[in-house]
């Protein structure tokens, strides 16, 4: 399976970053979907899909810690990478702790995204 | 004179003698029966004797008849009261076979005096005969069977006799039953038969009842004067000892004293009428009559004693409260022991008593300040321990072990001195125990301890040595409650001083950040998109307007965000008011307190004491001295040695310079004009907003502010403010 046939889940409430994340990924032929809460990403995929789900901490309702315990909950099984706009090395440490296989703070560049696929891809293989 | 009148005149006196002695035994004990039977027997045997005399010398047939009848009462009174006297001496014989007797003999007795020919049909003549050597009259005539009736009787007295006497020996009172039983048996026996021979003229003699009577009375005589003259030992012997016991009782310090069942007192000796606080026993004696209602401090005391002896028969130190003469109530260890009459009941008490009072008193006297110290220890959460320092024995008080969290029953060893407190303060109490062991200097310290139960606590520890007694006394206070809420506070007045000025700064960065960075992020992956679809040649082109568009939405967006803030900053103006600079100085470090000490930063202080007030806003300037301060803590965090320095002077007469040093690296001279830049910073993760915000506060007073090194090393930044000059 090649990197581009990974699907992305976006979850973000703010609508401007999310819809950005979604047109550059498709831009690049990767398939991604964007939601603006943690509710419609529960409502609309289901658990057994494949891909990364790409999920912001600071929602309201539900955050990214929140929807990342959910979907243990429901047994989601694919990684999660946690970005936020925010600078705390808290959020960093908890986002690991929760299970999250990677951590970027906004703005992040296209490199920075794919090299954490990547990793967790190389990771996947080998075991 | 002759033998014949010697020997019954000796019995007869013998008699009257003994009998007068018994009578006034019976006198003297009105309960000794077979005393007065033994001397009316013997008065009795006196009457026999002076009979038989008498009729002896009769010189007609009439004379000895007349004689002869009277003769018959001392007879019958000497057999019905050997009867009743050994009925009562020996307690034995059959008490039928005893009134058949006594029966028999007066009806007999009876019937002589009623019928004259009872004895004697016809009495013919006096015989003439030698009698011991003398000429003695007696009867001759013919007998009347009837006659045989009182000799039945005196028949029956030999059966009842040698009866008692049997059972008397069967019983085992051998010496009884041979004396008394067998003397009486004998002369009973011996005395009937005589006068059988005599009365029937088998052998012509007088009668001789007396002497046989005289040979019991003589021999009971003995008996009962043997008794006597034992009882008169026992007298002497009981004198002997009751001087001793007198001696005893009345030298005793115990009270002893004899008491009646309803509480009078029968006697009492020295210490009980001293101990009651009467003048002598006879005044305890006469007052103490119903000793129940008088002695007792409660009435329960007194039913309750009655009660133990009831139930347990005596009562031994039993302590109790006996009230004196004057009223008042004292504490006895008192003994009581009844002694019981024949019914088994109590007929009166013995006992002794010792005053207990002073030891009482200062028993209770303990115990209250016992209980008095543990309840204060208690409410104080304080508790104790003394140290021998020779022996080694410790001494804790009961609070002592609730502190340390341990049983009441806990053995403290040599060890456990120390073994409760953390490493740091194990290391400072170790230090104090020998500061005070070698110089005796006393020691006063805030420690924390783990607990035998597991839980940290704060204790204050205050130790004293005393080297003449080789001890030392420690105190322990609990403070932990105090300790976390002065700890609690501390935070609160962080929270609300520094947290809520200086913090704010970091917490408006922050959500500044956060709100610049979601269009910047948008920003750049629209961009990114842009430069793809480029990329991938003229057939994307279509799509680009829109993302241009969003590129502007959010280019816009990011502009408002730094407007709202702006906005924001600005609604809170600064408030002027006329301040001495110093005690603002004192406040900031009095927030940071807790930080420098978490720090170990040493701080000195160089405050000029004439400083002229400033015009300022106290909120503000806060702000700024703590920013300093915590920038100068962040600057010393690698360095060994952390040295606060904070200084106030008057520059000229119209500014007062402030200024905060530290021991850090120092700043180099390159970044010392863009330091006080917004977004400047040293700092991993910080804004670089804060020396913004002080020089834009400090210029808002109209001061400066600066940096520079100092020539001991460390940077100093220090900033001016204009003196008060009037509003």
């Amino acid at each position: 399976m090649t990197i581009s046939a990974l699907r992305y889940w976006i979850v973000d409430d703010d609508l401007g970053f999310g819809r950005s994340l979604k047109r550059m990924l498709n831009a690049r032929g990767i398939p991604a979907e964007y939601f603006g809460s943690a509710q419609s990403f529960l409502e609309s995929v289901p658990h057994d899909q494949s891909g990364y789900a790409v999920v912001d901490v600071h929602m309201p309702v539900c955050d990214g810690f929140g929807l990342m315990r959910k979907m243990r909950e429901l047994r989601y099984g694919m990684p999660v990478i946690v970005i936020t706009g925010h600078a705390g090395i808290e959020e960093q440490d908890r986002a690991i702790e929760e299970g999250a296989i990677g951590f970027l703070q906004k703005p992040f560049s296209e490199g920075s995204l794919m090299e954490l696929v990547l990793k967790q891809e190389a990771k996947k293989s080998r075991s | 004179m002759n033998w014949g009148t010697v020997i019954w005149s000796a019995a007869a006196s013998a008699g009257l003698t003994l009998a007068a002695i018994h009578l006034r035994i019976w006198f003297r004990k009105r309960t000794a029966w077979s005393n007065l039977f033994f001397s009316l027997l013997a008065l009795a045997t006196t009457a026999n004797a002076g009979f038989e005399l008498w009729m002896m010398r009769v010189g007609t047939v009439g004379q000895f008849a007349r004689m002869f009848r009277w003769y018959q009462f001392s007879a019958l009174g000497s057999i019905i009261f050997m009867v009743l006297f050994i009925r009562f001496h020996l307690r034995a014989g059959r008490a039928w076979l005893a009134w058949t007797v006594c029966l028999l003999r007066a009806v007999t007795v009876f019937l002589v005096f009623l019928i004259p020919t009872f004895n004697f049909r016809e009495l013919t003549e006096l015989r003439t005969i030698r009698f011991l050597g003398e000429s003695v009259s007696v009867p001759v005539g013919e007998i009347n069977p009837w006659s045989a009736l009182s000799q039945v009787s005196l028949a029956l007295v030999i059966v009842f006799v040698v009866d008692a006497a049997i059972s008397t020996w069967r019983r085992g009172d051998r010496r009884l039953a041979l004396v008394i039983g067998g003397s009486s048996a004998v002369a009973v026996i011996a005395g009937v038969t005589q006068v059988l021979l005599a009365f029937w003229q088998i052998v012509p003699m007088p009668m001789m009842l007396s002497l046989f009577n005289t040979i019991v009375v003589m021999a009971v005589g003995y008996e009962l004067t043997r008794e006597a003259v034992r009882a008169g030992q026992l007298v002497e012997d009981l004198r002997e000892s009751e001087t001793g016991l007198r001696s005893l009782y009345e030298g005793s310090a115990e009270g002893i004293f004899r008491s009646s069942v309803e509480g009078k007192l029968l006697f009492a000796n020295p210490a009980t009428a001293a101990i009651l606080g009467y003048d002598s026993p006879e005044d305890a004696m006469a007052s103490l009559v119903d000793s129940g209602r008088r002695i007792w401090a409660s009435a329960e005391g007194r039913a309750e004693i009655l009660e133990r002896i009831e139930k347990e028969g005596f009562v031994r130190n039993h302590e109790c409260r006996f009230t004196r003469k004057d009223g008042t109530a004292l504490w006895v260890s008192l003994t009581i022991r009844p002694v019981r009459g024949p019914d088994g009941r109590p007929a009166y008490f013995y006992g002794f008593f010792e005053n207990i009072d002073e030891r009482k008193k200062a028993e209770e006297a303990l115990e209250t300040s016992r209980r008095l110290l543990a309840e204060i220890q208690k409410i104080g959460r304080t508790g104790g321990c003394e140290l021998d320092l020779r022996t080694t024995t410790r001494t804790w008080t009961a609070e002592t072990y609730e502190i340390f969290g341990l049983d009441p029953g806990y053995e403290p060893t040599l060890e456990d001195m120390g073994r409760f407190y953390t490493a740091s303060s194990r290391a400072v109490f170790d230090r104090a125990m020998r500061r005070t062991i070698e110089s005796g200097a006393p020691f006063d310290e805030d420690l924390e301890i783990v607990t035998g139960d597991g839980r940290l606590r704060s204790v204050h520890v205050r130790g004293r040595a005393d080297p003449a007694n080789h001890r030392i006394y420690t105190f322990f206070q609990d403070i932990t409650e105090r300790k976390k809420s002065e700890d609690e506070m501390a935070e609160l007045r962080l929270e609300r001083t520094h947290l809520a000025r200086v913090l704010t700064v970091d917490q408006i960065s922050s959500s500044l950040a956060h709100e610049i960075n979601q269009p910047l992020g948008a920003i750049l992956n629209n961009a990114e998109a842009v430069r793809i679809l480029l990329a991938q040649g003229p057939g994307r082109v279509e799509d680009l307007p829109e993302i241009v568009d969003d590129i502007i939405q959010d280019a816009k967006r990011a502009g408002e965000v730094v407007r709202k803030v702006r906005s924001v900053l600005k609604k809170s103006e600064a408030q002027f008011w006329r301040l001495p600079a110093n005690p603002l100085i004192d406040e900031a470090l009095a927030i940071s307190h807790n930080s420098l000490v978490l720090n170990s930063v040493i701080l000195k202080q160089h405050l000029a004491p004439d400083l002229a007030d400033i015009r300022g806003d106290p909120i503000r300037l806060q702000q700024v001295l703590l920013n300093l301060v915590t920038n100068a803590l962040d600057a010393m965090k690698t360095v060994p040695a952390k040295i606060l320095t904070v200084r106030s002077a008057m520059d000229g007469r119209d500014t007062v310079v402030i200024s905060v040093g530290d021991s850090g690296p120092g700043i180099p001279e390159a970044q010392r004009a863009t330091l006080f830049e917004p977004f400047y910073t040293t700092k991993k993760d910080g804004m670089g907003l804060g020396l913004a915000i002080c020089r834009s506060i400090v210029e808002e007073h109209g001061g400066r502010i600066w940096t520079g090194n100092d020539p001991g090393g460390g940077a100093v930044f220090s900033f001016s403010l204009p003196a008060w000059r009037g509003a």
